[in-house]
């Protein structure tokens, strides 16, 4: 909250108010921790249940088909569980309502939070990663592209994090909002995620000549990036109560 | 409140009905059965070929295609109607904006059904995650979870901005799922809105008579529809006023009550002070 104090809004330019809003999160996090932990430890769970669901297939099936599926799935309920945490902490103790009263443009406050939001599930994505590879790929047969996976991942986290922000500042104070969020955006997200899931999987398999494909799936995704991070920039400041 | 529009919606419906009608008989009785989807090369369905052989269950087109361009044309409706309203913050374009999206979801719904008997009959499947399929299945999903945040939001200020915003966000979907058969030439899809559309003319006329028809009853839906929401508008403004005067009454009633309460009070006071003066005296 010391950093609100200190705004003033005299000659404060906009990226000094982008980056006091976007420390204010970091720094939030940093002494609490509660949104990467809760995260990670979500996402330890989902693999967990991947385990279970994947223990009967034996060495028949090649996980590496479907790893970019399983992945996304992964990435994409842990970021809504993500999400829904990212407004708690602001509407506690009115810290919203401090933000909103600074004379600061409602895009600025959608950009600092969804670039907070999109650092988090990065952070994650690189914590979970590993883990996935682990778990499930240590035995398989990796592709010399695999690392290529990066790219859709990446297209991909900032459009999550993009409508994510959006949607989940409308759904702060609705009622039942962990379901609202994802009802409202699963559906709103899933051409990304279709285009990223088809990228990845391209990248996993590795296959000669498939690669128009996987450069295909990325333009498609970063056009969706486009497009959607323009109208939540757009739509930012009637989302968020005024 | 009454317009010339609605002077129109029974001629409107009645017409659409008609050609809706003709576009029906016709397709049954005069066009000729074609090949199902026009295809490239054979695709494979879920372990099924999906041959060129002549298919009766082509005659759904004539009906499940005009139902999903109206769907398409009312949620447009809906979405220029929501950025109206965040424009001018007029509460007419909400509830304008909410209407369009219920009568987009009649006719998703009715797409969808078409839709899925065709898969079965033409595809042998359900459904499949075909690139049409999928994105349309989203815009179900998109239009229902408009209803749901709707219902969510208490405050109607608040909920006619977010549903604006959401409706144009879930618009997007919409020029998706109607390019998409363009986009992905493997999309077993046929594409029908083109200059050189290949269907001969007894498919055509048909096709066209049920596609204004179809326009015809979604336009007269949707006008008598904001009507009757906006009926109910009037009519929870009119329970408001009345639950306010009920309260206003039940406050007179205690008033008096307590002025009565009062003055018994009062009386009971002096007649206390009369008898300590007696017995003083």
């Amino acid at each position: 909250m010391r950093i609100v104090d200190s705004a003033r809004p005299k000659g404060l330019s906009s990226l000094a108010q982008y980056r006091a809003l976007l420390l204010k999160d970091l720094r939030q996090e940093i002494r609490t921790r509660e949104m990467l932990t809760s995260m990670a430890v979500y996402a330890l769970l989902v693999l967990t249940i991947y385990g279970a669901a994947l223990s009967q297939v034996g060495d028949k099936i090649q996980v590496v088909s479907f790893a970019g599926g399983l992945l996304w799935a992964l990435i994409i309920f842990t970021s809504l569980l993500g999400l829904n945490r990212s407004f708690s902490h602001e509407t506690e103790s009115g810290c919203l309502e401090g933000i909103l009263l600074a004379p600061v443009d409602r895009a600025i406050i959608f950009l600092a939070k969804a670039t907070s939001n999109l650092i988090f599930l990065v952070a994650v994505e690189v914590l979970v990663l590993p883990l996935f590879f682990l778990f499930f790929l240590s035995g398989a047969d990796l592709a010399g592209t695999t690392f290529y996976i990066a790219l859709p991942l990446l297209i991909g986290t900032v459009g999550v994090a993009g409508v994510g922000t959006l949607l989940s500042t409308m759904t702060i104070d609705t009622r039942g909002r962990d379901v609202l969020l994802a009802i409202l955006f699963i559906p709103v997200a899933f051409p990304l995620v279709y285009a990223c899931v088809s990228a990845t999987t391209v990248a996993f398999m590795g296959v000669e000549g498939t690669f128009g494909t996987f450069w295909t799936s990325c333009a498609v995704a970063a056009a969706y990036d486009v497009i959607m991070i323009a109208a939540a920039w757009g739509l930012y400041e009637f989302a968020v109560d005024s | 409140m009454r317009s010339k529009a609605d002077k129109l919606v029974p001629v409107l419906l009645v017409l659409g009905g008609l050609l809706t009608l003709a576009d029906i008989v016709w397709a049954f009785t005069l066009s000729p059965l074609v090949q199902g989807a026009v295809l490239d090369e054979p695709v494979v369905i879920a372990g099924h070929m999906v041959t060129t052989k002549l298919l009766f269950s082509q005659k759904i087109f004539y009906l499940h295609v005009p139902v999903a361009v109206a769907s398409f044309v009312a949620m447009a409706v809906s979405c220029f109607h929501a950025v109206r309203f965040l424009m001018t913050k007029d509460r007419a374009h909400d509830l304008k904006s909410h209407t369009a999206m219920q009568v987009t979801f009649v006719f998703v719904l009715a797409t969808m059904v078409s839709g899925v008997i065709w898969t079965r009959l033409d595809w042998n499947v359900w459904w499949t995650w075909e690139p049409r399929l999928t994105t349309y299945f989203i815009l179900m999903l998109l239009v229902m979870a408009y209803f749901i945040l709707r219902n969510a939001i208490d405050d109607p200020e608040r909920r006619a901005r977010f549903c604006a915003v959401f409706g144009i966000v879930a618009f997007v979907d919409a020029p998706i799922s109607f390019m998409v058969t363009r986009v992905i030439p493997s999309s077993i899809h046929p594409v029908v809105f083109r200059t050189d559309s290949g269907l001969p003319p007894m498919m055509l006329v048909p096709f066209l008579l049920g596609m204004f028809g179809m326009l015809m009853v979604c336009i007269a839906i949707y006008v008598l529809a904001v009507r009757v929401n906006e009926q109910a508008v009037v009519v929870e403004e009119l329970k408001e006023r009345l639950e306010e005067r009920d309260a206003s009454r039940q406050v007179a009633v205690a008033d008096e009550a307590l002025a009565r309460l009062r003055a018994q009070g009062e009386k009971l006071s002096a007649a206390e002070a009369d008898d300590d003066s007696k017995k003083e005296n």
